[in-house]
């Protein structure tokens, strides 16, 4: 056993995959709460109020908004999925997506935290920079696809303004006051129907199958506005609903990083770290296939020694919480399988490039 | 019906082994093994375990039906019954799976798998500071004497030094060693100085550490594991020493959970082949001792005596 290199314990296995689980269903669920709270409460058109109609200017601040709204790489893939129906344009959504779970304030400590010693503040700088960057950047390339290209259908159908084979005013287009889950859109592909909460009675308007505006929208909310206690119990209903959507893929990547935690040795990776692109790419796959979440992933990414230059952990600490195996999961709740695939190769060859560039600096 | 019912069973499954796990204390390793989650983060997950339950109750009651595993934004789901079921199956039988299989502690292949830190510059100093018994990592300040009485709450082995947090505050603004690093220890009764890994490690970087160190007969436990030449070089312990009479003594070191846990040991050279358990608890008493490999300074300790004894009340270091 001395010399293999993979050796599968179930307990083990199952001691590490516990520890992921309990360690992020909390985050998990108050994203998905949170997600639900921004489907009933928070109006159609506050997206579109508060970022600046340039395009780049949105982009720019997207990549921001994390520092106000902090949320771990779990729980903000529900956030977007509900900040998209809200009227995000899907490219902000995208670098929030990528940014939020790095530039916030929690991270930013965590990471002086773990690198004492070890040039703490130019860690931090660069990993703060380098991700909002990569965010940005990707948000901008993003913008010039049309979310057919990427955006699943079913997410695609929600956003206002869209046609989709299915009516406009699926639940996540009217968010406060459809009921989930219901027969609305059996047979019915172009009527739009509204339907009372915890009833299940479908109400169906003078549906001219026209796709449904933001202003539309904001009309039948304001028509149809329930009791906030209603809201509230519609929100969490969602929330749950969301937490069950999002909790199978992180099962499945937590499982999987678990394998790799504890039956992989993972001295094996330690010859590669004489070489500048050995050492960047595989702290990247490690990040990738352990799958800690950002506020973590400063100290593994600080205990792995002298051998390993700060430019391969800055890789380690900028492509994790952007694409690991649970978010590979994850990711395909919202987008297309294709478009997952190209934004993880993008991302690896991308921060890989800029982090080897980086070793004259960081050394 | 089937769907909703489904759905609030899993939450009901989730909020049931999070609660449990918590209120048992199986989940801070109180049940005789090691935690899954830092302190800190452990009344989250009591929290989350009564809200999901609070969920499971409030889905079961609604009138409208629920798609499992619908994907999207939680509109209609194309997805069959098939597809409900298959994700209800995935949602909880690998939880359940790992709840009746787990041990609550890392056995040691996993400990060998993610690599062993000998030296103090694997691992993070910040976090490390709080785990040490005896001083933070850089700058170094005085350690108060140990002239307060140990807290009620201080760990059940008497072996085990006091806790951070158990022993009085360092006086952040004193950046000066103590001169006499064995009156700033706790002691044991035979007045060995206890000490933990993590302090035998930092003293091996620390110029002004070493000296204090060296020689002094030091009382620690740890997990038992038996050295390898390829993960234990003899350069690290007097040569000629045979493998057989080495062995490292490890404590899990967690920074937020059971999957980031990090190994950290120091070699311990024993008179004679030890005959203790792998991964067991075991009492070290002996002297501490230092070697150098080029620039690097190396600890380890000759073992007087290799007991084996009860777990500490905090099985990881945090």
């Amino acid at each position: 056993m001395a010399g293999s290199w993979f050796h599968f314990n179930l307990s083990d296995f199952a001691f590490s995959f516990l520890g992921v689980l309990f360690e992020s269903i909390p985050f998990l669920l108050l994203g998905a709460l949170a997600s639900g709270l921004i489907e009933v409460f928070v109006p159609a058109r506050l997206m579109t109020r508060l970022l600046p109609k340039n395009p780049v200017g949105a982009i720019a601040l997207s990549g921001l908004l994390g520092a106000i709204f902090p949320m771990c790489e779990c729980g903000v893939v529900p956030v977007i999925r509900r900040l998209m129906g809200k009227g995000l344009p899907t490219a902000c959504a995208v670098t929030y997506l990528l940014a939020a779970p790095v530039v916030n304030p929690i991270v930013a400590v965590s990471t002086l935290a773990a690198f004492s010693g070890q040039r703490p503040w130019v860690v931090v700088g660069f990993r703060l920079v380098l991700s909002y960057a990569v965010a940005v950047l990707v948000g901008w390339l993003v913008n010039r696809l049309r979310p057919e290209e990427f955006l699943r259908p079913q997410v695609l159908e929600t956003l206002p303004g869209r046609a989709g084979r299915r009516t406009a005013f699926r639940f996540g287009a009217l968010p406060a006051f459809a009921g989930v889950g219901t027969d609305a859109g059996r047979g019915t592909t172009t009527a739009a129907a509204l339907v009372t909460p915890f009833t299940g009675e479908a109400q169906t308007d003078a549906a001219t199958g026209e796709p449904a505006s933001l202003a539309e929208l904001e009309a039948v909310e304001e028509e149809l506005r329930p009791t906030f206690g209603r809201r509230l119990l519609l929100a969490l209903n969602r929330g749950a609903e969301d937490f069950l959507d999002v909790a199978v893929f992180v099962v499945v990547g937590a499982a999987l990083a678990s394998v790799f935690n504890t039956a992989i040795r993972q001295e094996a990776i330690q010859p590669l770290a004489s070489n500048p692109w050995a050492a960047t790419g595989a702290l990247m796959l490690l990040a990738f296939f352990i799958a800690v979440c950002s506020t973590s992933d400063a100290f593994i990414a600080a205990a792995l020694g002298r051998d390993f230059k700060l430019y391969a952990k800055l890789g380690f600490l900028v492509f994790g919480p952007m694409f690991d195996l649970k978010l590979l999961l994850l990711y395909s709740l919202v987008f297309r399988r294709r478009f997952v695939v190209l934004l993880g190769v993008g991302l690896f060859v991308l921060i890989g490039l800029i982090c080897v560039r980086l070793s004259v600096v960081l050394n | 019906m089937k769907n909703r019912l489904l759905a609030s069973l899993s939450l009901a499954f989730w909020g049931a082994a999070l609660l449990y796990f918590y209120l048992s204390g199986r989940l801070g390793g109180h049940r005789g093994g090691e935690p899954y989650l830092v302190p800190g983060l452990q009344p989250l997950v009591g929290a989350a375990g009564l809200l999901l339950l609070a969920l499971a109750v409030g889905m079961f009651l609604r009138r409208t039906p629920v798609i499992l595993g619908s994907v999207g934004s939680g509109g209609v789901s194309r997805r069959g019954a098939t597809a409900q079921i298959l994700a209800f199956v995935v949602l909880n039988l690998p939880v359940a799976t790992a709840l009746c299989v787990t041990q609550d502690r890392f056995g040691a292949a996993a400990v060998r798998n993610r690599g062993i830190a000998t030296d103090f510059a694997s691992l993070p100093a910040a976090a490390v500071a709080g785990a040490a018994n005896v001083l933070p990592a850089a700058p170094p300040t005085a350690v108060a004497p140990a002239t307060v009485a140990p807290s009620a709450s201080s760990s059940s082995s008497p072996n085990e030094p006091p806790l951070p947090g158990e022993t009085p505050a360092a006086d952040q603004s004193d950046n000066e060693v103590p001169a006499d690093i064995a009156a700033a220890l706790p002691k044991s009764p035979d007045g060995h100085l206890l000490v933990n890994v993590v302090d035998l490690l930092m003293a091996a970087e620390d110029d002004t550490l070493r000296p204090q160190f060296d020689g002094k007969t030091v009382e620690m436990i740890g997990q038992f594991m038996p050295a390898d030449d390829a993960a234990a070089p003899a350069a690290t312990t007097t040569r000629g020493v045979p493998t057989a009479n080495r062995f490292r003594l490890v404590r899990m070191f967690m920074v937020c959970c059971a999957a980031d846990a990090r190994p950290v040991a120091v070699n311990v050279e024993a008179p004679q082949p030890p005959k203790l358990a792998e991964m067991g608890w075991t009492k070290v008493v002996g002297t501490v001792a230092f070697t150098q490999d080029g620039e690097r300074h190396n600890v380890f300790v000759r073992s007087q005596s290799a007991t084996r004894t009860e777990p500490p009340k905090e099985a990881m270091l945090f």
